[in-house]
């Protein structure tokens, strides 16, 4: 910006061809005023520049968000269908504790994805003046679908993650870890809870054709990570 | 995006106001670009907790459909048959749910078909009342 | 334009679905161009404005001018007691009486209210008296009642999110089954003309169709959600498989059944305030709305090229009403139009019938303008005597009128 201030004071000269004092004088004003210019023109262009992006980006998050959430949610329906089975079943019984308790936990998966997608929200970046930080972001992100494109899932998952949160830096520690063991902790991965609903399936003799569907949702999980 | 330059012109009021074109016009530039950067972040985080729940929202209805399909097939009764057939619509209208573009209108009126159709569905299987208030609150009806 | 900071956040927060759309993500933005052209368009955008405000202001002063001003000149000086009161019943004292409805045959009434109670009347001797009273199958107020075709059954719609149906057994009603479904307060029910279809709405924005079978079991054909508000009335054609809805978000829909399901099909705009009641008349060619804009509306079917129905308004009753109008009701025997006001009145319309179909006239035969102590909620014309009508109101009271027209 300062550069463009520079050569209006040189290219004033040309302008204002007068005697030296009245020149230095006029020089200054026209430079504060020109200063002044750049400033407003600046203000309005953010304004602008704003206003033609957010529905992009809008556009483009709700994408990324909406891949974050599939494969929980069906998750979820299929325990929560569950749940209503066994329960009209035998409405004289409480519904088998294992059920609840995993319908329980993936909930609480989800609403751990959604609080994280939220937690990223609430913390924009510090500052108006990390400029070069968030346009290295920026950057970054836009070439993101290409560094994709080759099918890989482990480092195009980290890729994403570090894009998403490049404001939060305690944001990174996300979910998607992968399974450990079957104990259920905070921030359990979507695979054990996947697994944990196929040996519930089986044990309650569901159709074959339902636990086909939630061995697919492990897929669906791994393509939403492509992101 | 074209600016004027500052050429020799003849009228001294022209070039000034052609210089302070410019500068404005370059301020606005640089600006521009900025708010570009901004508009873009903030607008994909806004949308990517917009797109999560309503993903999650249609995602839910679809493993609940699909698993109900499954738990029916044995039986053939009259009744099954027509909660198979609701189910079956449940299905067809998360296929009409495209996130893609979260500004079509489409979207917005497939969802409201879906929801619709959902609740139908729930009160076909008599799914009991308190599982439905649960859902309600899973999914923050607060679109 | 808004230039706090944060801005953006404020304008997106709000969702990107359903009623709240920030009007920016419907629409591509606009790029305001740089410099000159940029100053350009703010003074378009000024000089837009002025001229909407103006064209808004002749709008104004055309919708101030009265109309229907004949009208007014014609009940004033032919109107004599056209309407007498038949009897005044305290049917849910201490309480609001909140609707009436006419069994088939005409012999019975049942009302509804506050109380959680819904009562039969019947006449014994001159005077009508409370046959039953139907407690216990509601939690809350019981908004709305309505007999099937065949009056064996009665459906009631309550403010505790459940429509009950009850049987008719020799002289008593016993409880069949509750209908769920309903998030919140269901405010009508209504049968079709069948007698095999039923459908509710509600504050949930939701019209429901049930399907009854032979063995008396309800099943949800359809949840339509076309209202964005609260769904005050349902009423059916007196002829056809289509229903009508009436709602706070100031539309009237039309519903037809379509592969399985029922779709809006048309949607009748122009009331500027809550619409409270529909009634077709006696062909169901018309429909007759009545709305908290003071103002009743006659809406007629027109042929469409696209097979989608057509409805326009061809008339608009204003400077009658004092205040809200609750009710309106269409006599099937002798096509008059009867309106309940929230200005404790109770008003009955003719029309004339030498005035061309495309621009019916209607005009004020009577009026009582202290029906009730306060609001009027309900009026209804005998299905078969003609020109009785009962209402009803918050004063927890049912009157029977008798409307005689002296020509």
């Amino acid at each position: 910006m300062m550069s463009w201030v520079k050569s209006a004071s040189l290219n004033s000269e040309d302008v204002f061809d007068e005697n030296a004092d009245e020149l230095h004088l006029q020089s200054k004003e026209w430079t504060s005023n020109m200063k002044k210019r750049v400033m407003d023109g600046y203000v309005d262009g953010v304004d602008a520049g704003e206003e033609a992006s957010l529905q992009v980006g809008f556009n483009l998050g709700f994408k990324e968000g909406a891949a974050q959430t599939v494969a929980v949610g069906r998750l979820r329906g299929i325990l929560g269908a569950v749940w209503c089975w066994c329960q009209i079943q035998h409405p004289e019984r409480p519904v088998p504790t294992p059920v609840t308790d995993l319908l329980q936990r993936v909930t609480e998966h989800e609403t751990q994805i959604m609080e994280d997608i939220r937690k990223a929200l609430e913390n924009p970046p510090p500052s108006v003046s990390d400029v070069s930080e968030s346009m290295d972001a920026l950057d970054v992100e836009q070439e993101d679908p290409s560094l994709c494109r080759d099918g890989g899932s482990g480092p195009c998952c980290n890729k994403r993650d570090e894009n998403m949160d490049v404001d939060n830096p305690h944001q990174n520690q996300k979910i998607r870890s992968g399974s450990t063991s079957c104990s259920s902790s905070p921030g359990e991965g979507l695979h054990l809870l996947l697994q944990c609903c196929m040996d519930l399936a089986s044990e309650l003799g569901l159709p074959q054709e339902l636990m086909d569907h939630i061995h697919e949702l492990g897929n669906i999980d791994r393509m939403s990570s492509m992101f | 995006m074209e600016m004027p330059g500052v050429h020799p012109a003849d009228d001294l009021f022209d070039s000034i106001i052609l210089a302070d074109e410019k500068f404005r016009g370059e301020g606005y530039q640089e600006g521009f670009e900025k708010g570009t950067r901004r508009g873009l972040q903030d607008g994909r985080r806004h949308g990517a907790s917009h797109g999560a729940k309503l993903s999650s929202e249609i995602s839910f209805y679809y493993g609940f459909a699909v698993t109900w399909k499954c738990l029916l097939q044995q039986s053939t009764d009259d009744k099954s048959r027509k909660r198979v057939k609701a189910l079956d619509a449940v299905l067809a209208l998360i296929q009409n749910c495209n996130l893609d573009d979260p500004q079509s209108e489409k979207l917005q009126d497939e969802t409201e078909k879906l929801r619709a159709k959902f609740r139908q569905v729930c009160s076909m299987l008599n799914i009991p009342t308190d599982f439905r208030d649960y859902i309600k609150v899973a999914e923050g009806t607060s679109f | 334009m808004d230039k706090a900071p944060g801005r953006a956040d404020t304008r997106l927060r709000s969702g990107c679905l359903g009623s709240e759309v920030p009007a920016l993500l419907l629409r591509p933005p606009e790029t305001a161009g740089p410099g000159g052209a940029y100053i350009a368009d703010r003074m378009a955008n000024f000089l837009l404005k002025c001229l909407n405000l103006w064209l808004t202001e002749i709008e104004k002063s055309v919708e101030s001018t009265p109309d229907r001003q004949r009208s007014h000149v014609c009940w004033s000086s032919a109107m004599k007691e056209a309407i007498s009161l038949v009897q005044k019943l305290s049917a849910h004292p201490d309480s609001r009486c909140w609707f009436v409805s006419w069994s088939p045959s005409g012999a019975l009434l049942a009302s509804c209210g506050g109380d959680k109670a819904i009562r039969i009347w019947g006449q014994e001797g001159d005077s009508w008296v409370c046959k039953n009273v139907l407690q216990d199958g509601h939690q809350r107020t019981v908004r709305k009642v309505a007999w099937s075709p065949c009056g064996n059954y009665l459906a009631s719609a309550s403010f505790d999110a459940t429509t009950c149906i009850w049987k008719k057994k020799n002289d008593d009603f016993e409880s069949l089954t509750v209908l769920e479904g309903h998030e919140n307060e269901v405010k009508c029910v209504a049968w079709a003309p069948s007698g095999t279809l039923l459908a509710t709405c509600s504050r949930d924005k939701s019209v429901w169709v049930w399907e009854v079978d032979e063995e008396d079991e309800y099943e949800c054909v359809t949840v339509v959600n076309s209202h964005t508000q609260d769904v005050k009335h349902v009423v059916w054609h007196p002829t056809q498989e289509l229903l009508a809805s009436a709602s706070y978000d100031n539309n009237i829909c039309i519903y037809k059944e379509e592969d399985d399901d029922w779709e809006c099909r048309a949607t009748l705009q122009g009331h500027t305030s809550t619409v409270w009641s529909l009634c077709f008349d006696v062909t169901g060619q018309r429909l007759a709305s009545c709305s908290d804009d003071r103002t009743v509306k006659i809406w007629k079917e027109y042929p469409s090229e696209s097979g989608d129905l057509s409805w326009k308004c061809v008339c608009t009753l204003s400077g009658y009403h004092g205040r809200t109008v609750y009710d309106i009701a269409w006599c099937r025997l002798t096509g008059a139009l009867a309106t309940a006001c929230g200005d404790d009145a109770i008003r009955v319309f003719r029309e004339d019938l030498a005035a061309h179909a495309d621009e019916p006239v209607f005009s004020l035969a009577a009026q009582v303008k202290k029906a009730h102590c306060q609001d009027v909620n309900c009026v209804a014309w005998n299905p078969k005597e003609a020109g009785l009508l009962a209402s009803c109101s918050d004063d927890g009271d049912i009157a029977i009128w008798r409307f005689q027209e002296e020509d």
